[in-house]
């Protein structure tokens, strides 16, 4: 099986982006005014950067590094302020090994200047972007990520199970699959660990579910107590370990590659375990980060938004969502629901669906511009 | 609409109902190749699971192929199953009753 993309040095992109990103929230607003005045490149806007612990300064540095490196971007231009403590010309060098960097800084001639220079940098970028084609590669060079949002309780027995069989045809056919939201494993992990590689990955992935377990417990509060919620129960559920299969059931069966942490560059083939929040802003970053291409999202009642540069695939398996949100959601898994359609044939039906979006078919987001809002995670406190 | 009811995994001894059944209507359910019909002995909302087997008194129930917990009492076939144990808590959730 093949998709169109575009050949990077590292890998292959399935979009072609000249993005512009700030390295610090305060430099955003010049963003902005660029991607305002030059709509062919996508604004990324976080609001880190300066005033934060140094290990989260590093893992600003490292988003911000691999976010340019992801392969749907062809280049970038980072506009720094001039005074935050990430460093701007450490994440510019780090990103010039691999594609065009450009960095303008505010601070030097005022926020004007650093407009017009920004507005000189893209056009020449972008000219540059318009010469690439499309060529054929396999489908072992996607990386694809999976995520769960305004789950519902046809989440649980129908899209996350259909994407469960997307998952292991495409770790089949020697792609990768990436999966996060660390909090979802708790009251599973020992079911996820058992598929673990080895002892070492194993060890890793119960290390992030008790991290993120202790860490809310600083702030007395019990992930694990209330567990499954009444709401929960109402829809079917019983135990805290339904629960939380019914969404890891999205990560089919493979074996579990490896665990890594937040944003780390995926260097590994097969299912990837990447420790992350579950909130969108942050995890799709992570995924983006990691260097997935496209990102395969499953949701009950509607979880509208993408990603600046990944294209996010909105599954439901709930019909009336389906009509009533039908702008948002790029796959209906209905005939699942109503027993016309079995789950591996609804998974060779999404699987071509996200090969599609890979060599260049917009999603719902993409075409309604739902797909600007993000945020790096950051665990520290803000000083 | 085909009523029906959803087997997740082949080692699964619960489905999943995907509509509103009442107690005495009888559910098709495809195992693997299999054709099985159950009778439902309660009534199964829609999203909740029953019995695809007998599953005895502290026997694990199987759902996506996995434990989620174990019977805290026998689940006949066709029963509504909600008295499972969590292996992972050690509560029991024992709530039967559903407002919907």
């Amino acid at each position: 099986m093949e998709f169109k993309g575009f050949p990077r040095r590292n890998g292959v992109g399935v979009r072609n982006y000249v993005a512009v990103a700030c390295t610090v929230g305060c430099s955003g607003d010049v963003v902005q005014k660029i991607a305002q005045l030059n709509p062919n490149v996508k604004p990324l806007v976080h609001h880190q950067g300066c005033a934060q612990t140094p290990p989260d300064i590093i893992q600003v540095e490292k988003v911000l590094v691999n976010l340019g490196l992801n392969p749907n971007v062809h280049s970038i231009l980072l506009v720094s302020l001039g005074c935050e403590s990430v460093s701007a010309q450490k994440v510019a060098d780090r990103i010039s090994r691999e594609k065009t960097v450009e960095l303008v800084t505010v601070q030097e001639k005022g926020m004007s200047a650093a407009v017009s220079r920004g507005l000189e940098l893209v056009k020449k970028m972008v000219a540059e972007a318009e010469k690439d084609r499309r060529e054929s590669f396999d489908v072992s060079e996607l990386k694809l990520a999976i995520k769960c949002g305004a789950s519902d309780t046809t989440s649980g027995i129908v899209s996350n199970p259909v994407t469960g069989d997307v998952a292991d045809r495409l770790i089949g056919l020697g792609g990768t699959v990436i999966f996060g939201e660390t909090t979802e494993l708790i009251g599973a992990e020992h079911i996820i660990a058992r598929r673990a590689f080895n002892e070492d990955v194993a060890r890793r992935l119960y290390s992030a579910v008790k991290d993120i377990e202790r860490r809310a417990m600083s702030m007395g509060v019990d992930m694990r107590g209330g567990q499954p919620t009444g709401g929960n129960i109402k829809g079917g559920i019983t135990t805290i370990e339904e629960k939380s299969l019914g969404a890891i059931c999205k990560t089919g069966s493979s074996q579990l590659t490896d665990v890594v942490d937040y944003g780390e560059r995926i260097q590994k083939k097969g299912l990837i375990f990447m420790d992350m929040p579950g909130r969108e802003l942050e995890a799709l970053t992570g995924f983006a980060a990691g260097g997935a291409q496209v990102i395969l999202f499953t949701t009950g009642i509607c979880a509208p938004q993408g990603f600046p540069i990944v294209p996010v695939v909105k599954v439901s398996g709930n019909p009336e969502v389906c009509r009533r949100l039908s702008e948002h959601i790029d796959y209906g898994l209905s005939a699942v629901l109503y027993g016309r359609q079995n789950i591996g044939k609804a998974a060779k039906g999404l699987l071509e669906k996200v090969i599609r979006v890979a060599s260049g078919e917009l999603t719902k987001a993409e075409i309604a511009g739902y797909e600007n809002n993000f945020d790096i995670y950051v665990r520290g406190p803000v000083i | 609409m085909r009523r029906r009811a959803i087997v997740l995994n082949e080692r699964d001894n619960v489905a999943n109902a995907l509509s509103d059944f009442k107690r005495g209507e009888s559910v098709s359910l495809k195992v693997g190749n299999r054709i099985m019909k159950v009778d439902l002995r309660s009534d199964i909302p829609f999203g909740h699971k029953f019995a695809a087997k007998d599953i005895p008194r502290d026997n694990e129930v199987i759902k996506y192929g996995e434990a989620i917990g174990k019977a805290s009492q026998e689940i006949n076939v066709g029963e509504h199953s909600t008295s499972i144990t969590s292996s992972a808590l050690g509560g029991e959730v024992t709530s039967t009753k559903v407002d919907a």
